[in-house]
């Protein structure tokens, strides 16, 4: 990769901004929820196959803003890997290295795909 | 009350992880599965969760540091990335108590690695896919003199990756203990450039299959949320103090109570 430190300056910065907002989202969000007469780990001692959307849904229907603001902290943080690799790859494309940038491809395409297989499990 | 307790004990995983160059999961995954009796599907999903964040949180400055062979980690990453969607689909059908056993296993496996001594022997050839990709690159010597150093063993690196990332799925961990084992033993790169290079691999392994365990709903924000900002929290201290301390004081009591626990997690695979 020829001249490519703006790129990585660039990259360290998005990767160092978007993991304080997704910890100080987290952080939001828990401290919103906290039940400290509780001990909420004792619904999850078995293991029950949840559904992602339907506790989105009932977050919003029921005004539970906290887990809302938490599982947007969890997708900021899950896409910065993401983020970072897609921004190597420009970077390979604009240097016409076509190899890596089937190797970004590769790498993109498993991310997605083990999304989409989440998806496939969410009951 | 007991998520105050995770959080600490997060922080704490954050802090030990960092000043001994190891993920916090080994020690988050274990305590929230033995003490808090949760169940380990959840537990391995919040624990990639924090892998994610501490990776990203670090890259920052292995970036500005040009120690991250970017070519050797996107090419790799096609592995682990496979590997963990592998893991992922393994996971979905696989008895707890296989991985109660599997994560007692990597714990002794790591608590061996932990008395490797890690030598920077460079290769004497570059290997044609190395040539192909041109993996090879350069990077501070001892008295920080820029040097170049050719990678051995590419195919055997990938296969041994695609191993990690089934690992880091099904354990909820960042299996760097065997990426470096892989790049630094087998593939021969410099020390520091195998450790900041995981470092990148860590991250985007765990999204893969972090993401599918987020949109199956086994990301629950009550343990991932502590976890993650605690570990982050911890790392980041630890990042700041690890240059005053002495780390084999803390790496002798880190193995016996790594010892402890791995008893512990194949006890309860075993249903002891």
């Amino acid at each position: 990769m020829k001249q490519n430190g703006s790129i990585e300056v660039a990259t360290a910065k998005v990767l160092k901004f978007g993991v304080l907002i997704a910890g100080a989202l987290l952080l939001l969000g828990w401290l919103t929820q906290i039940r400290f007469s509780e001990n909420v780990f004792l619904s999850f001692q078995s293991y029950d196959s949840s559904n992602f959307v339907g506790s989105l849904q009932e977050a919003w229907s029921s005004g539970q803003w906290g887990v809302l603001v938490s599982y947007l902290g969890l997708a900021v943080l899950i896409s910065l890997p993401m983020v970072r690799v897609i921004m190597t790859g420009r970077v390979f494309l604009r240097d016409k290295e076509y190899l890596m940038v089937a190797s970004v491809a590769l790498v993109v395409i498993g991310l997605i795909l083990g999304v989409s297989l989440g998806f496939g499990f969410d009951h | 009350m007991y998520e105050i307790l995770l959080f600490v004990v997060s922080i704490l995983a954050g802090f030990v992880g960092s000043i001994l160059g190891i993920g916090g999961g080994m020690i988050v995954v274990p305590f929230l599965t033995l003490a808090l009796g949760v169940d380990i599907r959840y537990a391995v999903a919040a624990s990639l969760i924090s892998i994610v964040a501490t990776s990203s949180g670090a890259a920052a400055s292995f970036l500005r540091d040009r120690l991250t062979n970017v070519r050797v980690a996107i090419f790799l990453s096609v592995g682990t990335v496979f590997g963990a969607i592998t893991g992922f689909l393994i996971s979905s059908w696989i008895n707890s108590s296989v991985l109660y056993l599997v994560f007692g296993g990597f714990l002794v496996f790591s608590i061996v690695m932990m008395f490797r001594r890690r030598e920077d022997i460079r290769a004497q050839s570059d290997h044609p896919w190395s040539r192909r990709l041109k993996l090879a690159g350069e990077a501070p010597n001892a008295i920080g003199k820029l040097e170049s150093y050719n990678v051995d063993h590419v195919p055997l690196g990938l296969f041994w990756m695609y191993f990690a990332g089934i690992l880091s799925a099904l354990l909820g961990i960042g299996s760097g203990v065997l990426k470096v084992l892989a790049m630094d033993g087998a593939m021969k790169l410099p020390i520091k450039v195998s450790s900041a290079t995981s470092n990148f691999m860590i991250g985007v392994t765990a999204t893969a299959s972090a993401g599918a365990y987020f949109v199956k709903g086994d990301v629950h924000p009550e343990i991932a949320a502590p976890v993650a900002v605690g570990i982050l929290m911890g790392s980041w201290v630890g990042a700041r103090v690890m240059v005053r301390m002495k780390p084999i004081v803390i790496r002798r009591l880190f193995i016996v109570l790594l010892s402890i626990v791995a008893l512990q997690m194949i006890k309860k695979g075993l249903g002891l």
